[in-house]
């Protein structure tokens, strides 16, 4: 009988899902294990990155991106709960160097409304709800408030995906959560008071 | 205003994440949610969160896995390669300085000697002169120290165009 062939990586990626904690006991990320593992997080890495950057396109890119340097490292923890804790470090990372760089005039001249997700027609209720929301919060409190609650990330695990300190989380997050409840109110108000 | 989130928040957060809220809702923490704030605004905005995450990854058009892990290969061989490259390309640039060194400073040191055994060689009516044809070199040059000068320049522009080839050889480090 011949035997199936078999997809065989020249070099070994990443080594994640792994029963054991010991490094060695690792086993490295195969091609399949790989397209289930991006199957389950690449949308809800994108929805994170369209939201917190509030431009879809450059959430395909660095979601792309992302995914690329995952698979060109060696994660620190075996595990899929860490390796899509470290993807989104990755994400969070890529997104501020976006933000540093400079960026071209002819972006910053186009106006946001053609950068948001859909058409003002196709928005559901709770993007037509929390899109003018975000809008009006910093990008660091829009990460933060996605990380706590559309993820269901805990402190730490927000602290080791953006880098700040675990402590200051606590109150940066009951500061945006403050800021966001208000809006919110006030946004859900002007609904009703327009009806 | 303190930031001390309040006991019954992670309850709640635990309902809204199992999709267990309103229904298997505590009649206490009902009560207590319509007397605290905090958690009120907490649930507010964990279920426009949620909402929110499930219509936007809806719309998200991820491309094939394949695609991806074909340009991560890429990257990886290309990785592997520069790395290989950078020192080879280092011992290179090492080596031919340490060349063109021991080149110079045995010139400067056989220079005297060479004179020397050149004039050693006229004396023997051996005309050094005679080996380059009369149109290429000029009268007053032959027998003078242009001709020690030739071997030299030449050797110089030898290694000049080796290192100018190695250098332009090299992989560049960014993409």
């Amino acid at each position: 009988m011949r035997k199936q062939p078999t997809v065989q990586c020249v070099y070994p990626l990443p080594k994640v899902f792994a029963e054991e904690a010991s490094p060695v006991a690792i086993r490295p990320l195969e091609c399949d294990a790989f397209a289930g593992f991006y199957q389950r997080t690449a949308p809800s890495l994108w929805a994170y990155l369209a939201r917190v950057s509030g431009d879809p396109a450059l959430a395909d890119d660095l979601m792309q991106e992302s995914f690329v340097r995952f698979l060109c490292v060696n994660l620190p923890e075996p595990g899929e709960v860490a390796a899509r804790r470290y993807l989104f470090r990755i994400g969070a990372n890529l997104l501020r160097d976006h933000w540093r760089r400079p960026q071209p005039a002819s972006i910053h001249e186009m106006p946001e409304e053609l950068f948001s997700i859909a058409g003002s027609s196709s928005l559901s209720d709770s993007q037509a709800m929390l899109g003018p929301v975000l809008k009006q919060l910093r990008p660091r409190d829009r990460e933060l408030l996605w990380l706590a609650h559309a993820e269901g990330y805990s402190h730490r695990e927000i602290a080791e995906i953006t880098g700040l300190a675990s402590a200051s989380i606590r109150l940066l997050l009951f500061r945006a959560r403050g800021k966001a409840a208000g809006l919110l109110r006030k946004q859900s108000k002007g609904d009703r008071n327009e009806r | 205003m303190s930031a001390n989130p309040c006991p019954h928040e992670s309850e709640i957060r635990q309902l809204a994440a199992r999709g267990q809220w309103p229904h298997a809702c505590p009649a206490e923490l009902a009560a207590h949610l319509s007397s605290c704030r905090s958690c009120r605004d907490f649930l507010m905005l964990d279920q426009a969160f949620r909402r929110d995450r499930t219509q936007v990854m809806l719309q998200s058009v991820p491309p094939a896995p394949g695609t991806i892990w074909w340009r991560a290969q890429l990257r990886r061989r290309h990785t592997a390669l520069e790395s290989i490259d950078k020192p080879i390309a280092r011992v290179q640039i090492v080596t031919l300085c340490v060349y063109l060194l021991a080149a110079l400073s045995l010139i400067a040191w056989q220079a005297v000697s060479g004179l020397r055994w050149l004039d050693a060689l006229r004396r023997l009516s051996f005309d050094f002169g005679s080996l380059i044809p009369s149109s290429v070199l000029p009268d007053k040059m032959a027998g003078s120290g242009f001709l020690l000068l030739l071997p030299i320049l030449g050797a110089v522009a030898v290694l000049c165009s080796v290192l100018i080839y190695v250098i332009s050889n090299r992989v560049p480090e960014k993409h």
